[in-house]
């Protein structure tokens, strides 16, 4: 099946600044695609492309089948919210879903089903939107993109700003479009929120794409914290993949590459009293994707 | 055009442009009914009346479509028009990218040049109303108060209908600025001193010999509804020159905007 979303080779730049060099990055039927990087990495300008909003300097464009620049229509399918959403401060909250949702030439079919979700009653509806909180004016940033039910949403850092209760109530809202076979492409930095939503990553630093997987397969290739307490305090310890971090006493502490099967048969033949792997968060992966910047 | 961008756009005006065509058609009302009323200018034109006779209908002038001419030119005709013009042109591209709205909308099916034809189109209906109201304030005030003179009702709203030309223009420059901007304040000021410098210069540039020919630049210099308003004199030339003051300016605006990245917001 095609892909609902593709950039090839995308390169942009602003002035000397470059934005993006050459990144691939596609969204496919159906899935849940998390777009991480720190500020300025260039999540922005990729989602700003894929919405026709911007032109790409080098590379395809190819959204629903069709360039988002060039054929407006294909925006009818599309739903977007930007890092920080432009809304009508005089218009009632109503009615400026009302009128996002004729822009989409699309009944709003799944409007109630969004704000229950999202907790977002009438009486906040009748209010203008220039009253609202940055909490309300996210979630009905997050309304006027779903409400219509596109194909494909675009939804730069929709967590921001909103409560728990809600997060909870918009992370349902998108497994749920997600199991009706929507797609799903959005930037966060909570990454709890991406764990527990997203089907695959795609990690971005300095308008490159530095990582693509799974949540696992991007956490098999970070390394691993292996903590053992030999029973035997003097023992050698050489595990494979391993390298030695600190050791006091028999208490040695060591970071592990690769495949865990070797490391496990060499574990076994060790007298050892106890071990602890460490599970990799994907804190640790963004940090350890990210650590270069850090330190440069 | 965009039935409800359209909507949009009239709902957001909702209050303003009424405000400002009562504005300027209470100026026009006002203006003739001052002349009608005032002791000073009753005198002086009995006495002009005694003085000449008839010789002021004989070459044609006629002290009320002189007054109602002046009023077409007046800095509160021009503040008032040129406020609406020059907000619509700010806000249609410049103003919406920095506010962020202008990415929601255009992430919907609707083309550049649909959203810029239909603020366009507010712009001229805008600038004609608002323009129309200052022609029918006096045509009112007419009715009302008697002056001594004659306003030719098709002719005052002739004159209106090139003063709305006038006010186009001015939009016009509003929005090839603000296509070329991603910031609703600097967008504004460089449009306002560009008006004010062109204001200034039409009336300022002739007073030298050498700077007489550039007055030709401001296209204040373009809109004189004396003669059509005295003896219904129609100058087609200051109507293209006008036409073509708005046409340009919007035609960049436009080509701008199309190929344009919004990156603003």
């Amino acid at each position: 099946m095609s892909e609902v979303a593709q950039l090839r080779g995308v390169s942009k730049r602003f002035g000397d600044f470059t934005a993006l060099d050459a990144i691939d990055l596609t969204v496919s039927p159906g899935e849940i695609r998390g777009f991480l990087g720190p500020n300025g990495a260039g999540k922005t300008t990729a989602m700003r492309i894929l919405v026709g909003l911007l032109q790409a300097d080098a590379g395809t464009v190819e959204v629903l089948g069709g360039n988002p620049r060039r054929d407006h229509q294909v925006r009818a399918d599309l739903g977007f919210l930007p890092s920080d959403p432009g809304l009508y401060g005089r218009m009632r909250g109503a009615e400026l879903l009302d009128h996002f949702a004729a822009l989409s030439q699309r009944e709003p079919v799944l409007r109630e089903r969004a704000c229950a979700l999202l907790r977002m009653d009438d009486a906040d509806l009748a209010r203008p939107v220039r009253t609202y909180s940055k909490g309300m004016r996210q979630k009905i940033g997050v309304l006027q993109a779903v409400q219509h039910d596109p194909t494909l949403l675009i939804l730069d850092e929709p967590g921001e700003g909103l409560d728990p209760l809600v997060l909870a109530g918009l992370v349902e809202l998108l497994r749920d479009r997600r199991d009706a076979g929507r797609s799903i492409l959005f930037s966060s930095h909570v990454l709890a929120e991406v764990a527990a939503l997203c089907d695959r990553v795609t990690m971005i630093r300095n308008g490159r794409i530095i990582g693509e997987g799974t949540i696992a397969e991007l956490s098999d290739q970070q390394a691993r914290t292996v903590i053992v307490q030999l029973a035997d305090a003097s023992a050698t310890v050489d595990l494979p993949g391993c390298t030695l971090v600190d050791r006091t006493g028999g208490r040695v502490t060591l970071t592990h590459h690769g495949e865990v099967r070797p490391l496990l048969a060499a574990l076994a033949a060790l007298d050892v009293r106890d071990v602890r792997i460490e599970e990799v968060s994907l804190d640790t992966v963004f940090m350890d994707y990210y650590r270069d910047e850090a330190t440069a | 055009m965009n039935g409800p961008l359209i909507a949009r756009l009239v709902r957001e005006q909702r209050v303003r442009l009424p405000l400002e065509i009562l504005l300027i058609g209470a100026w026009g009302f006002l203006l003739v009914a001052v002349f009608a009323t005032s002791d000073v200018f009753t005198k002086q034109l009995e006495a002009q009346a005694k003085q000449f006779g008839g010789l002021l209908d004989l070459i044609g002038l006629d002290p009320l479509a002189q007054w109602a001419s002046i009023g077409f030119q007046h800095p509160i005709f021009l503040l008032g028009g040129g406020l609406f013009a020059v907000g619509v042109g700010i806000r249609a591209i410049a103003g919406e990218l920095e506010a962020g709205s202008l990415a929601l909308a255009l992430s919907r099916p609707i083309a550049r040049r649909t959203w810029f034809l239909s603020h366009l189109l507010v712009l001229v209906v805008g600038c004609l109303i608002i323009s129309e109201a200052y022609a029918l304030g006096c045509l009112l005030a007419t009715a009302f108060t008697s002056p001594m003179g004659h306003l030719e009702a098709s002719w005052m709203l002739l004159a209106g209908a090139q003063g709305g030309l006038l006010l186009l223009a001015l939009g016009g420059i509003a929005f090839v600025i603000s296509a070329f901007s991603s910031e609703r304040g600097r967008a504004l000021s460089w449009t306002v001193g560009i008006v004010v410098i062109l204001y200034a210069g039409n009336f300022l540039l002739p007073l030298w010999g050498p700077t007489k020919e550039l007055a030709k630049i401001s296209p204040f210099g373009w809109f004189n509804p004396a003669p059509l308003l005295q003896r219904g004199d129609v100058a087609w030339g200051d109507w293209v020159v006008l036409a073509l003051y708005a046409a340009i300016p919007l035609a960049v605006a436009a080509w701008q905007f199309a190929r344009r990245d919004l990156a603003g917001g």
